[in-house]
């Protein structure tokens, strides 16, 4: 199954860009290139919605470490949405789940945000 | 039938190229399903086989040590899966990069690390020409 991306402007700086499909060796550059784009278009923060992706591998968790760490070169973020069991274990065996912000649901960051928005 | 049987043995032949790779993994998950391996196992043994053939991949993209073909072979015993990805060189048609370079972390050491986790053994044997062959395999209810 092929990658699927969907971008949605949450403000200025935060970007959402939900996933379906599978990210591997193959599809992880259309990845690394779609949110480099998002980075260059102003994004400081961007989400990534893994809710719908059946498969991830290593080449995957490279590209968002990569993307993270350049968000981060300016003081941004990248956080992960990701409620299903078989990608979150991923995260978890390699240990990324501790250097990624992972989020059980579109809805609990989207919360987060607002609630900051309000202060 | 003893595991110590011969085993049914079924394999397939991919580019080493990164768009094929999703063929080995579905493949797998059909032998897979031979087994009286759970959910859990089949998706274990599926992302280890993906891994593998990914870091093949990536290492003839770098070395450009002319391997053109990845050669995965699946042998079927009553309680195990053993799964060998063998690098293929075929002279006639050398390979050229098709992929991007990776992220600068330490992507071999969590890609071995993350196999390890997902299978019962796992062994690369260095062959010839820079060539290399991994070996996985998965026990069915391993205590």
């Amino acid at each position: 199954m092929d990658l699927k991306m969907e971008v949605k402007k949450i403000s200025d700086s935060i970007s959402l860009l939900s996933l379906t499909g599978e990210v591997d060796v193959y599809t992880a550059p259309q990845l690394k290139k779609q949110i480099n784009s998002l980075i260059t278009e102003g994004a400081k923060n961007v989400i990534v919605n893994l809710e719908a992706v059946e498969y991830l591998d290593s080449t995957a968790l490279g590209v968002l470490i990569g993307r993270l760490k350049k968000l981060r070169e300016v003081d941004g973020s990248l956080d992960i949405v990701c409620g299903n069991g078989r990608v979150k274990r991923i995260f978890e065996i390699t240990g990324l789940d501790k250097v990624l912000t992972i989020w059980p649901s579109e809805d609990a960051i989207l919360e987060k945000i607002n609630s900051k928005e309000s202060v | 039938m003893s595991s110590e049987c011969i085993p049914a043995t079924i394999e397939l032949k991919i580019p080493c190229k990164a768009e094929f790779v999703s063929i080995a993994r579905l493949t797998v998950l059909g032998i897979s399903n031979r087994l009286k391996f759970t959910y859990d196992d089949i998706e274990d043994i599926r992302l280890a086989v993906g891994e593998a053939c990914a870091l093949s991949i990536d290492k003839s993209n770098h070395a450009n040590n002319g391997v053109t073909e990845l050669l995965i072979t699946s042998n079927v015993y009553d309680d195990r899966l053993s799964i060998t990805i063998e690098d293929i060189i075929n002279d006639s048609n050398n390979p050229k990069n098709c992929i991007e370079s990776l992220e600068d972390y330490d992507r071999d050491e969590i890609v071995i690390s993350l196999i390890h986790s997902l299978v019962d053994e796992y062994t690369v044997e260095q062959l010839n020409d820079n060539r290399s062959m991994t070996r996985i395999t998965k026990f069915v209810e391993k205590k």
